[in-house]
């Protein structure tokens, strides 16, 4: 440690005494049990006071005026949650000098995370892709030689790419071309809209299954709706937050729960680390990674044992309500801390607190990767609907568009040009109906069936594949077997901002323009409840262009230009022509605006077959599914209360780590090699999935990749804080760097993903198991061992 | 006040949950080296609840304390470091001549000599923002709101939230910057 690290933690230390000395002590329970609502308007609750938006934002203005700047108002989207922010460029040569959050924005108030500060870097890297790529060699995809390209001109680009598809399709079927994508950048529907236009039934993404995908089919059987868990945190009085840590990775949603823990809503955040967002909590929930489904129906049962449940809307406004509750009557707090490692009184505790109020889910992503994943978002609805929570203030809520088209519809993306002969053609289709069928958000393939049909050629080969904005070779689990899986491809065209992994894979590579250089209309919950935002270009770089006009260009060569719009503010005009609004006259009025409605379901009923909530699902049901969350059997979770396994549990940390080491010194794997607990749930507030690594701002702050361990778990490995570890599975391995942190479980490590190199730890996730009904590879509740490795390994 | 006065800043540690967006926010507006920056988050942790933290885990984002008795100016040869009668520390780059006492003297690591200017570097608290009605580049964007200012008199407290504090919070300090936390 330099010195001055050293002073500032020692000086952190006295700033944390002084202020004890003070009298502060850390928020408690008396204090926030004690405090009264918060009377008064829910605007002006809503807006925390900073000084005035627009004398902030005029300042800003004048001062670019006279260092010869022009300001650009537009909105970041290195995540989807899409803040508003200004671009400054100068004048004299159209150069983007600084990026600073939009102080005038009612939705962020002016802040900006790392992400969006540093994002000039996109525009200027030396890395920056710039003119359309074609490969030279070598011929084999997989080749350890480094790969020898030539620039070529958008046209003999495009050609050859429309050129090999329409070769492949008209003499192997439209199946034998697959069209895969990342994570959804504004353009995302617009590509779906492609691959079914072209009639493949071979389109999908890293992420849907284990990404949104599970709560979007959760919103759908349970409530009716396209996306129905929006937090009205102005009014809310608790806030569970489940396996997320919005501080750091959706900050304006964590400056929204701060908001509300001042105004005195308790705060219950469900972690197996004790995260940024966790470290605010009135009440934090360590469980066991992947127990999230048993924790939630142990909660419920408390809520209905105590018939804290909302008895009206229970009667009134849901369906399967003696289902439900003889199905997890039997899952008393102690049983439930069995099988979730939360104490049965915390249980209790936080069952009691979420019932009593006005109360709100915020969960995102880690509820997506369990081995349920759709039960797991199940139960966490049904959590919200048995306490009233649905469709009313400060709770969970509907949010809609603010009059604009949608490009989230079957209809939009062109669904139903996939036949039903076709349909069958899909990988995983008769398996996993809830993401390759019509109740999917996107109909679309199971991946991980889809990877090994492309690696063994079974049942059908596929030939060629465009991969836009996806780092396939990292992002998927099971990395060894997708690149195997490329490496058959007789074709690849790659679109993207890098010569990724997976660019340096394809025979032809497209410059995709950064989000500083597109036009966009963000209509997402992500990034605000009420409001619609846009993005404006601000820039050009090299022969780079939008993935919007690329596909509009494509799909002209394919013979479908009159289904696409050539330049992507013609599609803009289309989505906004509901509000009568062009593209540009909404760019002069910044957003759009609706207020969030309350109480429409309860009015006109819910949109499920029975027009109420359904916490037996018919929907579910008719799929094959599970209608109502089952969680850990009865039977091997009374086997496990009656303490079958209770030698393991009460083993230390050390005697973990002791026979991990023995383990791998004798280098067998055996079950006992894979003594931990293991997920790939930490995020960090530099990176978004496996971008941004290429940043000097931001990768300054977090330069490796790092993997999170209990620090006496780490001490019995002789492992120091800092040091190279392997985190191995049957699968595979990823080489990381421990961080060690006392409130992690001693037999949990958490790493975080997204890296490529040797600390990518998708290579460590094999394909054992996925969920029933959706096909999610299960990224929570994994096993693992770790081993120290030396650094020059 | 007059209209050149500048503010100091305070730290709210019950909204800092420790996601250095300061540090990225000040190495970008001061043109440091990527990972450089005037400001810097540390973690505290203790026997749970400790301020800032009802869980025992608590940040502390570390930049001059602008102190009522500088050691920094103190400890400078040339007198390129001083205390103004607002109670601001400033450094003078052309009375400077890098001889880095200053860094070691500062107790709190918050002063540093980057080795591309040889210069001392110390948070000045965005003067140029400040004096343009624009506010500290760490304050305008700390996700949490956990950054805001407040005048020499340590009377008024602006750019922070304070509307929705149920009570006053404790506030310590060894200088001009203020910590709170209930």
């Amino acid at each position: 440690m330099d010195a001055g690290k050293e002073k500032r933690a020692a000086f952190a230390a006295s700033v944390i005494q002084g202020l004890a000395a003070r009298g502060a002590a850390g928020r408690r329970m008396e204090e926030t049990r004690s405090a009264g609502i918060n009377q008064g308007d829910s605007e002006a609750r809503r807006s925390a006071p900073r000084p005035d938006g627009q004398a902030l934002l005029a300042a800003s203005q004048a001062w670019a005026r006279s260092e010869g700047l022009e300001v650009i108002p537009s909105c970041c989207f290195s995540c989807n949650t899409a803040c508003e922010l200004l671009v400054f460029r100068r004048k004299s040569d159209g150069r983007v000098l600084k990026i600073e959050g939009d102080p005038s924005s009612p939705v962020t108030k002016g802040v900006l995370c790392p992400k969006g500060l540093a994002a000039v870097d996109l525009l200027y890297n030396p890395e920056r892709l710039k003119k359309p790529l074609r490969r030279v060699g070598p011929k084999v995809r997989n080749s350890a030689d480094p790969v020898r390209w030539e620039e070529i001109s958008w046209d003999e680009a495009l050609d050859e790419v429309a050129g090999k598809i329409l070769g492949f399709r008209e003499r192997e079927g439209a199946r034998s071309v697959a069209f895969l994508e990342g994570t959804r950048r504004g353009w995302s529907r617009v590509y779906s809209r492609l691959a079914n236009a072209f009639g493949t039934p071979n389109h999908g993404a890293a992420g849907w299954a284990q990404c949104l995908w599970p709560r979007l089919v959760d919103c759908k059987v349970t409530f009716g709706a396209q996306y129905s868990e929006a937090c009205d945190f102005p009014n809310t009085r608790c806030i569970l937050v489940w396996g997320s840590n919005p501080a750091s990775t959706w900050p304006i949603l964590g400056a929204d729960i701060m908001d509300a823990v001042e105004r005195g809503a308790k705060l219950i955040v469900v972690d197996p680390r004790l995260s940024e967002t966790a470290a605010k909590a009135d009440l934090w929930l360590r469980l066991k990674p992947g127990a999230d489904t048993d924790l939630a129906l142990g909660m419920l049962n408390v809520i209905v044992t105590e018939k804290l449940y909302d008895q009206d809307f229970v009667r009134d406004w849901t369906s399967g309500f003696e289902a439900l509750v003889g199905d997890i009557g039997w899952r008393s707090p102690e049983i439930t801390q069995e099988l979730t490692g939360v104490p049965a009184d915390l249980v209790t505790e936080a069952a009691r607190l979420f019932a009593a109020a006005p109360a709100c889910i915020s969960r995102c992503v880690s509820v997506d990767q369990t081995a349920d994943s759709v039960q797991t978002c199940r139960a966490l609805s049904i959590l919200s609907a048995i306490t009233g929570n649905v469709d009313a203030p400060g709770g969970n809520v509907a949010v809609s568009l603010r009059g604009e088209k949608s490009q989230n519809t079957h209809e939009f993306i062109l669904a139903d040009r996939i036949g039903p002969e076709s349909l069958k053609d899909r990988s995983g289709y008769d398996t996993y109906p809830l993401l390759c069928g019509p109740l999917s958000p996107v109909p679309s393939n199971h991946m991980p069936s889809f990877w090994e049909q492309v690696a063994s050629g079974k049942p059908y080969r596929i030939k060629a594949a465009l991969i836009f904005g996806s780092n396939a070779a990292v992002s998927y689990t099971n990395s060894k077997r997708v690149r195997e899986g490329i490496g058959e491809l007789e074709f690849l065209a790659v679109c993207d901002q890098f010569m990724t992994e997976t660019a340096k894979l394809a025979d032809i590579v497209l410059p995709a323009s950064s989000w500083l250089e597109r036009d966009n209309v963000i209509s997402s919950f992500q990034t605000a409840n009420e409001y619609t935002v846009f993005q404006q270009s601000c820039a050009k770089i090299g022969e780079s262009r939008s993935d919007v006009a690329i596909i509009g260009d494509l799909a002209e060569r394919l013979g479908l230009g009159d289904l696409f719009w050539k330049d992507p503010r013609d599609l803009y005009d289309y989505l906004l022509a509901p509000t009568g609004l062009s593209f540009g006259q909404a760019l002069e009025k910044r957003r759009l605006y609706a207020p969030l409605v309350f109480g429409t379901s309860r009015k006109n009923g819910f949109k499920t077959p029975s027009g109420k909530v359904e916490l037996y699902s018919s929907l579910l049901e008719a799929e094959g599914a599970d209608p109502i969350p089952g969680g850990t059997g009865k039977e091997e979770a009374i086997k496990k209360a009656a303490g079958d396994d209770r030698a393991a549990k009460d083993r230390t940390a050390k005697d973990w780590a002791v026979e991990n080491l023995a383990a791998g010194a004798a280098g067998e794997p055996s079950l006992e090699s894979y003594p931990f607990a293991f997920s790939t749930g930490a995020r960090s507030i530099f990176f978004r999935h496996t971008e941004n690594r290429r940043n000097p701002w931001l990768i300054a702050r977090e330069p490796r990749p790092l993997v999170y361990v209990n620090d006496e778990t780490a001490e019995g490995l002789g492992v120091s804080d800092g040091e190279l570890v392997e985190v191995f599975t049957p699968a595979g391995s990823a080489l990381m760097y421990a961080k060690l942190e006392p409130e992690v479980a001693p037999d949990f490590v958490q790493a975080v993903p997204g890296w490529e190199g040797k600390g990518n730890i998708n290579f460590a996730l094999g394909w054992d198991k996925f969920a029933d009904g959706i096909g999610t590879v299960p990224m929570r509740g994994l096993r693992c061992g770790i081993r120290k490795v030396s650094d020059d390994r | 006040m007059t209209d050149k006065a500048l503010l100091t800043i305070v730290v709210d540690l019950d909204r800092c949950w420790g996601c250095r967006t300061c540090e990225v926010a000040c190495s970008l507006e001061h043109g440091l080296a990527p990972g450089l920056s005037f400001i810097a988050v540390e973690q505290n942790r203790g026997r749970a609840p400790i301020p800032g933290s009802p869980q025992g885990k608590s940040f502390v984002p570390v930049f001059c304390q602008h102190c009522d008795d500088p050691a920094c100016v103190s400890a400078c040869p040339s007198g390129a470091l001083d205390k103004g009668a607002d109670g601001i520390v400033r450094a003078n780059p052309e009375a400077c001549i890098g001889c880095g006492a200053c860094e070691d003297a500062c107790p709190y690591g918050a002063l540093f000599v980057p080795p591309e200017t040889g210069k001392p570097g110390l948070c000045d608290l965005c003067a140029a923002r400040q004096l343009t009605g624009r506010l500290p580049a760490c304050v305008q964007h700390c996700p949490g709101r956990a950054l805001g200012l407040k005048d020499i008199e340590s009377v008024a407290v602006s750019g922070i939230r304070s509307e929705t504090e149920p009570e006053p919070k404790s506030e310590w300090g060894v200088g001009r910057t203020v910590y709170k936390a209930r």
